[in-house]
């Protein structure tokens, strides 16, 4: 690199070292200056800037520290490199706290002038890098406050955008209101006229003002598109999404058109599959669209045309389909009739003439719902408009129908029950057969479950995931949907499956959880169910309250059976030893406050019989009544929980114990 | 007698046209500007079916419905909503508890239908 020569000031008195020093030095293409003492250096520095000084340690002046200290208050990044005498090296420390940049012992052999032009060098370089480097930093900082101008700037223009979209938006709302009144005198003045309130009208003015109604209407309708399309462009189309049932939906959008398909001689036909999977959607602006496509296929089927609504179901998506036999569309103009103002050439009847927004709107609605809209044509014959709804997850289907169905019952003040199938030892079937086999029994045990439940009235939400399905019974109360478990368990039972060619029987558990029964919100409702589905492939966990008070030992049967446990009671403790003679159970809740036997007592007779030794214990007690220690219960398996308790509490407290001390049954 | 009607509609001209249409199609019609002057005109005498503008000044439909259905005297009289803006759109259709809303322009022979089906409705119920 072209660098101009690096300069430097030399401060040493000795003539000796000045000739040698500048000799190396400029041998090493350096310029060198020469100060006799430290004052002269210091007044030169007053003048000129040099790359770089090197300052002898004893100078007859100024000590060299101090003309260290001075270079570097006149010049910060001045390169100060000190010589030393030999043996002075601990004075070197004390230079570079001061700023030096490096020091170089001299050497009575003259060794250190070979050192010096490349200590010059390295200290210039070195000081170059740090400047580089400031210089970036600084630039950097620069790049930083300029990329934050120009953030707030964009907040501010962001922020004018909003508002002027909200004003856009508003703007558009406040024109609907303003256009639709005087719009609405029109219509009812012409109505007027036309209904000859007003006095006789002859055909041809009747004509006429019936062309003015149907420009009204169509003036209506725009206005109704704008606004929908002004809110979906300012994003603020919120889709209202519940559980859809598409054939009541179907029916309701064929029904509404019905008149319209009527009066222009054309049939719809509509065809679904049998079993449709519920989609979770907003069904207003699902039928929006259906209506939109269905009234271009009206409008632009001539004669006796017929129109076929369709839906099936995909492996991801729930497919509609609306194909009529009208005129078609060129070629030419199908990839453009998504967009917004394209009134694309077909022959349609006058007065009819669309707003052009219709299908932009419907392809914005369905985008929203995350599906996608097309269309297929041969002119002549027809066109057929095709749209799909993604299909959703079980876990969210399931979750959505509990939601939707609790809603209404609540709004009916009736009931709603759900029973949870579950398929004993379903892991054990699945490792035994394979999954390909067990999902098809699954499939099978699922017809049957909806066979079962259709003369119930109720919904069937199927996850088999973990050998599980949750039947959704609107309207039945706990005694009717104990009745269709009941009868979902013996229908099953009673039929034989076939695995792998080879007969089997399924063994199933089906209980029930009911609103307002056991639950009266949602969240209940769905933890019990959810509850009930995750213990689905345990068996049961088997507990024994043991409390002398009836009340309390009601009261835990009925808490602990409604999360699936099974539980014995008994309450005393000779008749708790009675029946955990005959049972094993995994968990004892025990009062120790009773008569006849004791809590403590009962305790070490269950720890000192073989059969109960390993059973886990939770003491329930009064509070401050730990007597425990006294009574030298510290050891093994038992816990406590006092008196009085919050149900939470203990449901937690089982859970943990039986984690921590599972039984053998 | 002619089923009375009561008009709510601030502006005159619509407020004519719906007077014209309806009183050609049997009824007694009475009109008001505004929700307060329609209340007035309730207590004067009562109506067999109200058909509202939504937004108006001074007392807009919300309030008149609300304050319908809070008087005893009045709480079970129809009240038929006309909306500038789309069925969907209306902010707190739900809470309105109209008899019906119908968005305008809306079809004038469509609005004597439905008025005559709840005047049916009512005469059932009592």
């Amino acid at each position: 690199m072209a660098h101009p020569p690096l300069s430097v000031l030399l401060f040493e008195d000795d003539e000796g070292q000045v000739i040698l020093t500048t000799e190396a030095l400029e041998k090493a293409g350096l310029r060198v200056a020469v100060a006799r003492n430290g004052r002269e250096g210091l007044d030169r520095l007053l003048n000129a800037a040099f790359d770089a000084y090197l300052v002898d340690y004893k100078l007859p002046d100024v000590p060299g520290l101090e003309v260290l200290r001075r270079i570097i208050t006149m010049r910060p990044d001045a390169v100060v490199v000190m010589v030393t005498g030999h043996g002075d090296e601990s004075s070197a420390v004390e230079a570079m706290k001061l700023g030096a940049y490096d020091y170089v012992v001299k050497s009575p052999y003259m060794g250190h002038l070979t050192m010096l032009p490349m200590v010059v060098h390295e200290a210039c370089d070195r000081r170059r890098l740090r400047q580089e480097r400031e210089q970036l930093q600084t630039e950097l900082w620069e790049h930083a406050r300029l990329l934050e101008e120009r953030n707030a700037e964009l907040r501010r223009a962001n922020e004018e955008l909003k508002r002027l979209d909200q004003m856009k938006s508003d703007l558009v709302s406040m024109v609907s209101h303003e256009l639709r009144t005087p719009l609405a005198t029109i219509k009812e003045f012409t109505g007027i006229l036309a209904d000859q309130i007003a006095g006789p009208v002859n055909a041809d003015q009747q004509e006429y003002l019936h062309i003015v109604r149907a420009n009204i209407d169509r003036l209506a309708r725009i206005i109704d598109d704008l606004l929908d399309m002004a809110k979906i462009e300012a994003g603020r189309i919120m889709l209202n999404r519940g559980l859809v049932q598409i054939p009541a939906l179907v029916e309701h959008v064929v029904q509404s058109m019905q008149p319209l398909a009527d009066s222009r001689g054309v049939a719809i036909r509509s065809e679904l599959p049998a079993a449709l999977p519920g989609v979770l959607a907003d069904g207003d602006k699902v039928a929006q669209v259906l209506i939109n496509l269905l009234s271009n296929a009206i409008k632009y089927t001539q004669g006796a045309g017929q129109i076929t609504m369709r839906v099936e179901e995909q492996t991801n998506e729930i497919q509609f389909s609306v194909a009529d036999t009208g005129v078609g569309i060129a070629p030419d103009d199908l990839p453009k009739i998504f967009e917004k103002f394209q009134q694309f050439r077909r022959a349609v009847e006058p007065g009819t003439k669309g707003t052009g927004l219709g299908l932009a709107i419907s392809k914005r609605l369905v985008e929203l719902h995350g599906g996608r809209i097309w269309a297929t044509s041969s002119p002549g014959k027809g066109s057929t408009f095709l749209f799909t709804l993604p299909k959703y997850h079980a876990e969210e289907v399931f979750r959505e129908y509990i939601r939707t169905a609790l809603q209404e019952a609540k709004r009916k003040q009736g009931y709603l029950s759900t029973i949870i199938v579950s398929v004993l030892r379903f892991q054990e079937l699945k490792a035994l057969y394979g999954l390909e086999e067990t999902s098809r029994l699954l499939k099978d045990l699922e017809m049957l479950v909806r066979e079962t439940v259709r003369r119930g009235a109720g919904d069937v939400v199927v996850r088999w995931q973990r050998g599980d399905m949750v039947v959704i019974l609107a309207e039945v109360d706990k005694a009717g949907a104990n009745a269709i478990a009941d009868r979902i368990r013996r229908i099953v039972e009673g039929r034989t499956f076939t695995v792998h060619g080879k007969p089997l029987a399924v063994s199933l558990t089906a209980s029930s959880v009911t609103y307002p029964d056991e639950a009266t919100t949602e969240e209940e409702l769905l933890s019990i169910t959810e509850s009930r589905l995750q213990q689905a492939d345990r068996a049961r966990t088997r507990i024994m309250v043991i409390d002398d008070e009836p009340k309390i030992r009601q009261f835990l049967k009925e808490a602990l059976e409604l999360r699936e446990y099974e539980v014995l009671t008994a309450a005393s403790g000779p008749e708790a030893i009675e029946q955990l003679k005959a049972q094993r159970v995994h968990l004892i809740l025990l009062d120790v406050m009773m008569p006849v036997m004791d809590g403590y007592e009962f305790y070490h007779v269950l720890k000192e019989t073989p059969q109960t030794a390993d059973v886990p214990v939770i003491i329930v007690t009064a509070r401050g009544e730990r007597k425990d220690r006294q009574l030298g219960l510290e050891t093994a398996s038992y816990n406590y929980l006092s008196k009085p308790f919050q149900l939470e509490d203990l449901l937690a407290k089982v859970r943990e114990v039986l984690q921590h001390h599972p039984v053998k049954a | 007698m002619a089923p009375k009607v009561l008009i709510v509609e601030d502006e005159p001209e619509l407020r004519t046209a719906l007077r014209v249409r309806l009183s050609a199609s049997g009824f007694a019609c009475e009109t008001a500007g505004n929700g307060k002057e329609a209340l007035a005109a309730m207590q004067r005498s009562r109506p067999d079916v109200v058909v509202a503008d939504l937004l108006m000044p001074v007392m807009d439909g919300y309030a008149l419905c609300r304050r319908i259905r809070e008087d005893q005297g009045l709480a079970d009289v129809p009240v038929i909503v006309l909306s500038a803006v789309p069925r969907h759109a209306i902010e707190g259709a739900e809470s309105l508890q109209a008899s019906r809303i119908m968005a305008k322009p809306f079809d004038a022979r469509e609005l004597v239908k439905v008025i005559q089906a709840l005047l049916r409705e009512a005469a059932l119920g009592g």
